[in-house]
């Protein structure tokens, strides 16, 4: 930013005073967020009812039955030198997801630092990350259906876990995995220096920047955010 | 009149973003702006509106993402039980997506304008979650007070006693799962039953689904699977009659 424009910005109103002054007609609202960055957050508003459409469906069943609901902690549990651990599995889920997301922000900070190998390296560990989540999902969903949870049935009790769980969890995982995708997409783009040497974009025939790292990095601390609402509600409920 | 020229000027600069040459500037803002506020502008990158914050902050937060997970599970893992485990679960959840969403996603420094468009709109939800539950305690009050029997629509009773020597386990199994699997047990028992009319023993006004027109209260067996089949596989497993792919 130069300095007539910073000093434009700064001299703009703060606080409340500013949202009504940003969003005035003769303004451009988002002054600090690229056209991808509001596009994605927006998009992400929307991820967001789909997921609470999910969550809150879930939430209903479960208040309605009238018979017993399974419990996470056991059905969850692997055994490690003989010992039942409750949930662990998840809790390694998450804390792979956790570290994906930590990857991921300092994938961002190195690419506006313009370090374009580390910022490649650090999307490849986010994308590993995500793949592994994918495949201990995989591992999960294969154990319970092997135990006899269908969508419509399973043998610990209300039915409806088991629609909850694949529909949750399964939807989640699709994110997941598009997310890995769009990791190895862009960190191959990020690799080849295409932000610094303007190469443009396959898709958009556009030139585009180090921002596209953060709007990506959105997308998937967005992932990470829905799973540490899945883990509180459907684990640990 | 001034402020139509102030943002005229500020948007031609931001439309520099997109333009080729925005990037030669980019280099020298590898220095970091961390503790403002709402802010971020002043000191920004000129084409990436850069969110660039110290390494540390973001280290620490991974760190406390961490030690916030390691307590969410060690609240199933001591099995706290009641409003301690809920509150707990709870106050975890949003210190952690508080935490996600104002340092990883960078909306401690947007501007006011885009964090309330896009962080209003999700309490919508609260209202919608507040209806649901409504309906969901309803359901639940006239599910305790009507339903008398295990559920789902069980075959009446001389039918499941005739079955119960028999096949005890089955029906027991049958009666959990689901309407479609309470049949095959029936036709088992019964082998001589005309299978024509399936649903005539099943709606009889006496069962506690009377009310019920006869073609949601009967039992029609799946299509997919024949008659010879299907009792087998009501013995097993609730899934049991599903593929044998999807089985194993």
């Amino acid at each position: 930013m130069d300095a007539k424009t910073a000093e434009i910005t700064t001299q703009r109103p703060e606080g409340l005073k500013s949202i009504f002054s940003d969003w005035g007609s003769d303004q451009r609202s988002f002054k600090t967020a690229s056209w991808a960055k509001a596009m994605m957050w927006i998009f992400l508003v929307s991820d967001t009812f789909i997921f609470s459409c999910f969550l809150i469906s879930y939430m209903t069943v479960r208040m309605s039955t009238t018979t017993e609901w399974p419990h996470p902690s056991e059905i969850f549990a692997l055994e490690i030198n003989g010992k039942k651990v409750p949930l662990i599995l998840i809790a390694i889920m998450t804390f792979d997801l956790i570290t994906s997301s930590g990857t991921m922000a300092l994938a961002v900070n190195a690419g506006y630092a313009k370090n374009r190998k580390l910022c490649a390296m650090l999307l490849w560990a986010t994308a590993f990350f995500g793949a592994a989540f994918v495949g201990m999902q995989a591992f999960e969903w294969t154990k319970l259906i092997h135990e006899g949870v269908r969508p419509w049935a399973n043998p610990f009790g209300a039915a409806q876990f088991g629609s909850c769980f694949f529909m949750i969890t399964g939807f989640h995982g699709f994110h997941v995995s598009m997310g890995v995708l769009a990791l190895l997409w862009f960190s191959k783009n990020v690799w080849r220096g295409d932000y610094e040497s303007d190469r443009r974009g396959y898709f958009t025939n556009r030139i585009g920047t180090y921002d596209i790292v953060e709007v990506l990095g959105l997308y998937w601390h967005f992932v990470d955010l829905v799973w540490v609402f899945i883990f509180a509600f459907f684990y640990l409920w | 009149m001034t402020s139509i020229t102030e943002g005229a000027i500020t948007d031609t600069a931001h439309d520099a973003h997109v333009s080729p040459d925005a990037h030669a500037s980019h280099a020298t803002q590898a220095d970091h702006h961390g503790g403002h506020g709402s802010a971020p502008a002043g000191g920004h990158g000129p084409d990436a509106h850069g969110q660039q914050h110290p390494l540390k902050l973001y280290l620490l937060v991974w760190a406390l993402l961490f030690v916030l997970s390691t307590f969410s599970y060690l609240v199933d893992y001591f099995n706290f039980q009641g409003y301690a485990r809920w509150t707990l679960i709870l106050i975890f959840m949003f210190l952690k997506a508080g935490a996600i969403v104002a340092i990883f996603m960078h909306m401690a420094w947007e501007r006011l304008a885009l964090v309330y468009a896009i962080l209003l709109p999700p309490l919508a939800l609260t209202v919608f979650m507040g209806m649901m539950a409504f309906e969901g305690g309803y359901t639940n009050g006239s599910r305790e007070a009507h339903f008398d029997a295990p559920l789902p629509i069980a075959a009446p009773e001389h039918e499941g006693a005739a079955a119960e020597p028999a096949q005890g386990a089955a029906v027991e199994h049958a009666r959990e799962a689901a309407p479609v699997v309470a049949k095959p047990v029936e036709l088992a028992a019964a082998p001589a039953a005309a299978p024509a009319e399936p649903s005539k023993a099943v709606g009889s006004t006496s069962g506690r689904h009377a009310w019920a027109p006869e073609w949601l209260t009967s039992a029609e067996p799946a299509p997919a699977a024949s008659a010879a089949e299907r009792p087998k596989a009501a013995e097993s497993s609730p899934g049991a009659w599903a593929p044998e792919w999807l089985r194993k």
